[in-house]
């Protein structure tokens, strides 16, 4: 288990981070996601001891990791250009932490060999850095962090040098490394499907600041905030001028006309400005034409305005008195394909939207 | 095809400046193999007896022996210093503080070289005739080190910028302590920039004389330093021998360490 708790750092008056709590469990694959310059480097430089925090602290297994320097913490890295030693060999790089430790020669060697099955490299043991291409290298960096069974294992942004086709392949075997070794992995990243695929909990960093920690499902259907929402997926946003009823039978002003609306999730907290909106994912948002909607479903005219075609869905910008609202629809669920122009409705369920502060987040 | 005028005059100009450089090198050649018996040009025909002379000389032998003695020593001592400390403001520098103090021990590394040695011998004499490293082997080695510093640190920074500053986080997270970091991960990353510093500290020391000097006198005499004491004391041409062998020693050395720099590349 590793807390960390009201972590903040500040470089002279800039913020880097701003009251960070949050707790990882072990053996949880846990990603720290946010945009560039959010913040989330910082918070893996602190956690792997390279920085130490302005206020706050770290603990492994309830104990405090400030006062134990960078080499003693035994966590394994896994660097963004890989920071593989270039004067020694695969199995050199390899069995250089399992020689810090003063293990015996025929323990290195045995380790060696496995961490290299483990990420199919035994062919290469003789070769150096260089030699190998850069999804190679990669997994040279893994072999190395994990050797030494740390009781962390710290990726940061592990994928972002490679081309997309060798990230989706690798992101693949580093969700199987995971389970085939059950050690707590921390993955720093500003990729969101690679947020969403490979973690049991993401941490959304923005500003220095934790604007969320859960599950993907939960943040992806519960967003705490209008940044999260943003940042994780598409949505649209419908601004709210007031809300009055109960959590699960609500009614929101939007644009004049009611919606109905509800949510188990706590309302947010201060609503008294009102400055509310409604995010709304382009996929929970249907095409009606006037049959088959609910009896608690909203209702509302628009005009196509804009279409791509995607393959298995196409997208559309309908405008409405609400605003442009993006729907998703599924090309296998429609009856004719729709022409910019057309005159359409969208409807949505009471419980598909989600009433968040208006932050301003663009 | 006709060269151009700019590009006649371009190469005259690069060949005076090679003539410039290289004359008051090269005459020293002819006057070591004179048949005089003073410091002059041959004049009946080229003779090696000032050589014989020179290797068959107890005192210029053990000059030869006193200075590769001090430069090895001092050479060591040199790049003991100069590379700990270039490493460390490599590291520092790549952190997010403290880069006035980094900036401030870059200089202090940089002094020697920039200090007059005139001014700094007549400090060292001072000091050392107070603590009893006047004329000493030590001493001259002492000051030898310190004037040979810059050049290992200039030499190693300069090394330093082609590696990759994360390997020293990579090291230190798989356990390795600073020292260890520096020692078995950055060295072996850094093999031609210790060549090089190594030979432009050992040169430094080999020609050394204005410091040398001033803090030693009889016990302790370099081959610059009794060359110095030859010439103003008399012109035997012995001294223009041991110059040939100076010089054949210092382009041994240079080529050397072009050689390692170009396989940098």
């Amino acid at each position: 288990m590793l807390d960390i708790l009201h972590l903040s750092k500040t470089y002279g008056s800039a913020h880097a981070l701003t009251d960070v709590s949050f707790s990882i469990n072990k053996g949880s694959f846990t990603t720290i996601l946010g945009p560039s310059g959010s913040g989330k480097s910082t918070l893996l430089l602190n956690v792997a001891g390279f920085v130490a925090p302005t206020s706050g602290d770290i603990r492994l297994e309830g104990r405090s990791l400030l006062d134990v320097s960078a080499e003693k913490r035994n966590f394994g890295i896994v660097f963004q250009g890989y920071a593989l030693f270039p004067h020694l060999r695969v199995h050199e790089n390899v069995a250089f932490p399992l020689r810090m430790r003063g293990l015996s020669k025929a323990d290195i060697e045995k380790k060696v060999k496995q961490a290299l099955e483990l990420v199919q490299l035994q062919p290469y043991a003789e070769r150096y850095p260089r030699e190998l291409s850069g999804g190679q290298q990669q997994r040279v960096a893994l072999a190395r962090a994990l050797v030494f069974d740390p009781s962390l294992v710290l990726l940061d942004e592990p994928l972002s040098a490679l081309d997309k086709s060798l990230r989706d392949s690798l992101r693949e075997e580093l969700r199987h490394l995971h389970k085939a070794v059950g050690m707590t992995f921390i993955l720093v990243t500003h990729d969101q499907d690679e947020a969403l695929e490979l973690s049991d909990s993401v941490a959304i960093i923005n500003n220095g600041r934790l604007e969320q920690f859960a599950d993907p499902a939960t943040l992806y259907n519960a967003p705490a905030s209008r940044f999260v929402a943003e940042f994780l997926g598409k949505s649209n946003f419908i601004p709210v001028q007031a809300a009055s009823g109960a959590p699960d039978a609500m009614t929101l002003q939007a644009a004049g006309q009611n919606l109905r609306h509800s949510q188990h999730a706590p309302l947010p907290g201060n609503t008294s400005n009102n400055r509310m909106v409604l995010a709304l994912r382009p996929e929970r948002i249907r095409l009606v034409n006037g049959h088959g909607v609910d009896g608690d479903a909203n209702v509302v005219a628009g005009e196509i305005v804009d279409l791509s075609y995607r393959g298995a869905d196409i997208g559309a910008a309908v405008r409405t008195d609400l605003g442009l609202l993006n729907v998703r629809l599924d090309t296998g669920g429609l009856h004719a394909m729709p022409r910019i122009g057309e005159r359409v409705k969208l409807s949505w369920s009471a419980s598909a939207g989600f009433l968040l502060p208006d932050d301003g987040a663009q | 095809m006709k060269a151009q005028l700019p590009t006649l005059l371009l190469r005259l100009c690069a060949v005076l400046a090679l003539v410039y450089l290289i004359a008051p090198l090269a005459v020293v050649i002819p006057v070591s193999l004179t048949d005089q018996r003073m410091l002059s040009l041959p004049v009946d025909g080229i003779s090696l007896q000032h050589y014989e002379t020179v290797f068959n000389s107890r005192e210029w032998l053990g000059s030869a022996l006193q200075s590769l003695l001090i430069g090895v020593a001092s050479t060591f001592l040199a790049l003991f210093l100069g590379v700990f400390s270039a490493i460390g403001c490599w590291m520092l520098g790549h952190g997010s503080a403290k880069q006035g103090k980094v900036g401030l021990f870059r200089v202090v590394n940089l002094l020697p070289l920039v200090i007059p040695s005139i001014i700094y011998a007549l400090g060292v004499y001072r000091v050392f005739v107070e603590i009893g490293l006047y004329d000493t082997l030590i001493g001259v080695i002492m000051v030898h080190t310190v004037g040979s510093v810059p050049f290992v640190f200039v030499a190693i920074s300069t090394n330093l910028e082609y590696v990759d500053i994360a390997l020293v986080r990579a090291a230190r997270s798989l356990g390795a302590g600073l020292l260890r970091t520096a020692v078995s991960v950055i060295l072996p990353n850094i093999k031609t920039g210790l060549i090089s510093a190594a030979i432009f500290a050992f040169l430094h020391s080999w020609d050394e004389v204005v410091v040398t000097l001033f803090v030693s006198s009889r016990a302790v005499h370099t081959l610059p330093r009794k060359m110095w004491e030859g010439l103003s004391e008399n012109l035997d041409p012995a001294i223009a021998c041991v110059a040939v062998a100076l010089i054949v020693v210092t382009v041994i050395m240079l080529s050397i360490e072009q050689r390692a720099s170009a396989r940098r590349g």
